[in-house]
């Protein structure tokens, strides 16, 4: 009797280790949503959309946003964040079919240093998921991916910048 | 006095299989997540391939863009690209690259780019296997990163959405390069285009001196006001490298690059994966600066 208790204990212990081990690969997936928890943005030149020019919804929760390039300075950006993180993630920005062509950086921030940037160019993708690459986030820190229409080089009002939802997989 | 394990008491003994659990437990979730390694014996061996030729079926040509980076071992070319932008001038991308797959990934591009006759931007990126460095002009920034290498380039997390579109982290990825990593990561064509879009496979033609398969793609109607009409791809025979690409908006072409000087399997000296600042950029001694000290 006495040696079943202890396969009994024995068995519970494993089983509560192995599902709390579990728990953050489960739930690892944060979206956040431009104009939703997470999403800043500075500027005033905002266009909102909510179909794309075939007149069906656009972007991955309607309505998408988008400003024009600027060749000189930075007039729009957006940032998506998540504070308080439990280490490093991939990182997935969602490009609409419309209003998004501009070739751009994305840039990864872990709390307040530029880890990385991913260039990409906006055209090349309609409705798609575009993975930014995997990024070590100290735990506890804040991952941010910003977004602006500066492009040094290329003549302003030419190009859609494009804003929609960012996917974080832990 | 030896105490030998098979007189210790349950609760010691069950702190020690919890124990080894744990750290069973704690690899298997660090190699999911993908925790950076050193890649030099991570990289699967060189296989030998069968050519692309003009009867190869879709599924082989899908193969060969997906595996391309276990078909050589270094490759070093030159990146030149115009993009019609709607004022009639033409947006230039010209690049200098190596990279090196095996023993050790390696990457060293620079590039430029810039409105044709105006000032030509520089982007630099350089990896040694162990850490990246990446330069940007435009921005006046700079930030030194560790390389991130997967134990599984090819996996990608569970959670991944259906639709994505990713790059093999094997080291060599040039993230900062835009449509230049396109060409030694071409596993992105074969995620993208080639899944939602009619292709038509071509002939073998010549192309920067290498024997490359041409594929026309035609972009879906839902997409082709902003992918095209038509995407033209040469793709290395024997790799799987594109080689060039033209891009046509309503039968006008307005997009084109094809490689120059593009070399295979070349020793490439180590010194020239070392970080080297552009001209006028102080010495490197501060990772992740930002933005750039002035």
């Amino acid at each position: 009797m006495k040696g079943k208790s202890k396969g009994l204990t024995l068995a519970f212990l494993i089983i509560t280790i192995i599902l709390c081990a579990s728990l953050p690969v489960l739930a690892a997936t944060t979206i956040i949503y431009n104009g939703g928890s997470g999403w800043s943005q500075s500027g005033s030149e905002w266009h909102s959309q909510s179909t794309g020019r075939d007149g069906q919804p656009i972007g991955y929760s309607p309505p998408m946003v988008w400003t024009w390039n600027n060749s000189s300075t930075t007039s729009e950006g957006g940032a998506w964040s998540i504070y308080n993180v439990s280490g490093g993630c991939y990182i997935y920005a969602y490009i609409p079919r419309n209003y998004a062509d501009v070739n751009q950086r994305y840039y990864i921030w872990d709390n307040n240093s530029i880890i990385a940037s991913s260039l990409v160019n906006q055209a090349s993708y309609a409705d798609q998921w575009v993975n930014l690459g995997y990024h070590s986030i100290m735990p506890t820190h804040t991952v941010r991916v910003q977004f602006d229409d500066f492009t040094p080089g290329v003549s302003s009002n030419t190009r859609y910048v494009g804003f929609d939802e960012m996917r974080f997989v832990f | 006095m030896v105490t030998k394990i098979k007189d210790w008491k349950w609760p010691a003994k069950s702190a020690i299989g919890v124990l080894v659990l744990l750290i069973g437990l704690g690899a298997i979730i660090s190699s999911n997540k993908g925790v950076p390694i050193q890649a030099a014996n991570q990289i699967e061996s060189r296989v030998s391939v069968e050519a692309l030729a003009s009867n190869s079926d879709i599924s082989k040509i899908k193969d060969m863009l997906l595996n391309s980076y276990q078909n050589y071992d270094s490759v070093s070319f030159k990146f030149n690209k115009w993009e019609q932008l709607i004022d009639g001038k033409k947006y230039l991308t010209n690049a200098s690259v190596q990279v090196v797959q095996r023993p050790v990934p390696m990457v060293n591009m620079m590039m430029t780019s810039g409105m044709e006759g105006e000032k030509q931007y520089i982007t630099q990126e350089i990896s040694d296997g162990k850490q990246t460095f990446t330069y940007d002009e435009g921005r006046n920034w700079y930030f030194v990163r560790d390389t991130y290498i997967s134990p599984d380039p090819k996996k990608m997390p569970a959670e991944a959405p259906g639709n994505a579109i990713s790059v093999y982290e094997n080291g060599t990825r040039i993230p900062s390069g835009g449509d230049v990593e396109l060409v030694v990561h071409p596993e992105l064509l074969a995620q993208n285009w080639m899944l939602n879009s009619q292709v038509s496979i071509g002939e073998v033609e010549k192309i920067a001196g290498r024997e490359a398969l041409r594929l026309d793609i035609f972009p879906s109607e839902a997409v082709k006001d902003k992918l095209g009409d038509k995407r033209v791809y040469w793709i290395d025979s024997q790799t799987g490298v594109i080689l060039g690409n033209d891009i046509y908006y309503n039968g006008q072409k307005s997009q084109s690059f094809i490689l120059e000087d593009v070399v295979f399997n070349q020793q490439i000296s180590k010194d020239n994966f070392v970080f080297a600042a552009p001209q006028g950029v102080p010495g490197l001694n501060t990772i992740h600066a930002s933005p750039f000290p002035e």
